[in-house]
């Protein structure tokens, strides 16, 4: 049954809509916006955590040789010192091949002298099999998950400097792995290094994992990161938290942000994943609306499945969302939107839009993100008109349409994911230096291609 | 509807019962069976804390979600809300109505295998190929070695996997560190059951081995 004291741990759920008006004929689009709580219970002080059976997968590839393999093995170090003989600890490292150095191993005195001696010995070598790497931890992790009486939790925590270049690379694929096993109990949270890291693979395998995706800007970053999310793990109290939208025949949802949005036989999943105690997260779902009859009502069903630490049954709840009633055209326009809601809708939309155009210009194709960002812009002006807060969170959107046409540079590319990742989630970096807000990167960016031109044309004059 | 008054001096068994739609008898048996809050004082006047009132509302709500739920599943549930939780589910803000069994009360995780029955379904990929042939690599030369290679050979044939050429490609090796020094490895497939005797094999191989280095 439910633990962490002796009360349910149920997350508080809001559904709000910018409008609850909808056009008989057909075509409006709505957002709907829900926002979620989980709650701040902890377990007692005198009540023992759940036992942890934890996977640390490290990449030894040769970038990660000098600083950031000190580093990593450094924040290893601390994370078997911080933690009690009743967990367990795999220690995998991956380059062009992967390296089970313990399984399972308890972390009593013996068990913490032999991992030290382990990551002691540990060093680089060749490519980048991420894939193998953190499949394996996962297997190490589920074998002790398959043989042990006791309910633990199940985590991998994987980190890489690089793109996985060699196994499975495709970020679909290494998402639908990660998915399979959150759903089997194994939550795998990812640690991008320095700027070369491939942020669509991590990220795919943290959302789709149910964990998180932080960021190590610098080698110094890491040791702090690799124990926050050690914290963050601890304190999480809602695990595989997912909400199910059910949807009349004919409405489009389309989400924004970066959660994972699976159709089902009655509508669609989204996958929010674990929350810390007392975190908040708001998902944002556009909605374009099939036609109907005056003064009926278009009714959006949505509930809510989640998991509890330390327990093996799974919890639901229905979320009451406000209908929508069918109208005429001008009853529509004429309605008044929410301003507080659409504040939440325009935050996550331009979120999306960063997303969305820096996944297309990664991908080289830098046409179809200027088209994206300006066909948004349109919808975005028309959404933000007559209300000056609103346009202001559009501002930078302008100059970052005609920038991304041209590749933007790994480091760039990656804080831009990243900020609409966390936006996305409402969570903070771990690391030293927060993210600038999209037009600093956007600007950044282009000043970082005109010093490139700059010094280009100083070398043709010489 | 519920009055101010209602809420200050409690409900009686009659506004219990029209508020909610369950016979009084029904609420007696509920509270007999600690279901529900008791009144707060006996007799005829006797009331109810606006609690019970609550608790009889999400009790209904879990019916309606789920039939086959017991009364006595109820009451581990009713005991497990907190009382601000029973109340926003009563009155509409926290809706657990589907709270339970269909998805999940009652309904447990998968399996504990199930993650590592994936994991092995997927070897036939690449991933699962490469993470064979590369992690379990083989272990040290006999001629090094041979107390350990012949006690994996003697741990492999326990767990009824029989030895096999250890220049075979691609076969499978599974290690166990016991030491800084010294690991277990055993070649072979293994299921659950042969994990589980594998590893208490080495938990009772690695307490010799550290109390006899400590000695």
């Amino acid at each position: 049954m439910i633990t962490n004291g002796n009360t349910l741990v149920a997350p508080e759920m809001i559904a709000e809509f910018d409008r609850t008006l909808v056009n008989t004929a057909g075509g409006s689009v709505r957002h709907l916006v829900v926002t979620i709580r989980a709650p701040r219970q902890r377990p007692a002080a005198d009540e023992p955590r759940t036992p942890l059976n934890l996977g640390l997968i490290l990449d030894a590839s040769g970038s990660m040789a000098g600083r950031p393999l000190a580093a990593t093995k450094a924040a290893a170090l601390n994370v078997v010192a911080a933690l009690p003989e009743t967990d367990h600890l795999t220690l995998v490292s991956f380059a062009e091949d992967v390296q089970l150095h313990a399984e399972a191993v308890r972390l009593d005195a013996e068990g913490r002298a032999l991992i030290t001696t382990l990551l002691r010995s540990l060093d680089t070598r060749g490519s980048t099999n991420l894939a193998d790497g953190w499949l394996g931890g996962c297997t190490s992790v589920a074998r002790r998950h398959a043989v042990c009486d006791v309910i633990e939790r199940n985590q991998v925590v994987l980190l890489s400097d690089g793109h996985a270049n060699a196994g499975e690379t495709r970020p679909q694929m290494l998402a639908k792995h990660a998915n399979e096993l959150r759903q089997r109990g194994i939550v795998t949270s990812t640690v991008g290094v320095g700027h070369n890291y491939s942020p669509t693979q991590l990220q795919a395998i943290a959302e789709a994992g149910g964990g998180r995706m932080h960021d190590a800007e610098e080698p110094g970053d890491i040791a702090q990161i690799v124990m926050a999310e050690l914290n963050d793990t601890l304190a999480t109290v809602v695990d595989n938290l997912e909400l199910r939208l059910t949807v009349p025949s004919g409405t489009q949802p389309e989400p924004y942000g970066t959660a994972p949005f699976t159709p089902t036989a009655t509508g669609y999943d989204v996958l929010v994943g674990g929350m810390l105690g007392g975190a908040t997260r708001r998902v944002v779902i556009k909605l374009k609306c099939p036609a109907g009859e005056a003064a009926s009502t278009l009714a959006i069903g949505l509930s809510a499945r989640w998991t509890v630490p330390g327990d093996d049954k799974r919890y639901a709840c229905d979320v009451a969302v406000p209908g929508l009633r069918f109208d005429a055209g001008n009853a529509c326009l004429a309605q008044p939107r929410d301003i507080d809601v659409a504040k939440k809708v325009v935050e996550q939309w331009v979120a999306h839009v960063y997303y969305r155009a820096m996944v297309l210009n990664q991908d080289g194709d830098g046409q179809a993100a200027t088209r994206f960002v300006e066909q948004e812009i349109t919808h975005l002006r028309r959404y933000c008109a007559g209300v000056p807060e609103l346009q202001e969170a559009i501002g930078g959107l302008d100059g970052f349409g005609s920038s991304v046409a041209l590749q933007y540079t790994a480091h760039t590319s990656k804080e831009v994911m990243l900020r609409a990742y966390k936006l996305a989630r409402g969570e903070s970096n771990h690391r030293e230096r927060e993210t600038h807000d999209f037009a600093t990167l956007s600007a950044m960016e282009a000043a970082g291609r005109k010093a490139a031109r700059n010094r280009r044309r100083d070398g043709d004059v010489k | 509807m519920k009055t101010d008054q209602q809420d200050a001096s409690g409900l009686t068994l009659q506004e219990l019962s029209a508020e909610t739609g369950v016979e009084p008898r029904t609420i007696r048996s509920y509270v007999e069976k600690g279901v529900i809050p008791g009144p707060e004082s006996l007799g005829r006047g006797a009331r109810y804390p606006r609690e019970t009132l609550d608790r009889l509302k999400v009790l209904q709500l879990l019916r309606d979600a789920n039939r086959d739920l017991t009364l006595d599943q109820i009451r581990v549930l009713l005991q497990r809300i907190s009382a601000s939780q029973v109340g926003a589910i009563a009155n509409g803000t926290l809706r657990i109505g589907a709270l339970i069994d269909t998805d999940a009360i009652g309904a447990s995780q998968p399996s504990k295998t199930a993650a590592l029955d994936y994991l092995q379904s997927i070897r036939g990929t690449p991933v699962g190929r490469s993470w064979n042939a590369s992690v379990q690599s083989p272990p040290p030369d006999t001629d090094h070695l041979p107390a350990l290679e012949k006690a994996a050979r003697a741990l492999a044939t326990l767990v009824g996997q029989p030895a096999s050429s250890r220049s075979a490609r691609g076969e499978t090796w599974y290690r166990i560190a016991l030491t800084p020094d010294i690991e277990l490895s055993v070649r072979g497939e293994f299921d659950t059951e042969q994990l589980a005797q594998l590893h208490r094999i080495s938990d009772s191989l690695r307490t010799l081995l550290t109390k006899g280095t400590s000695t």
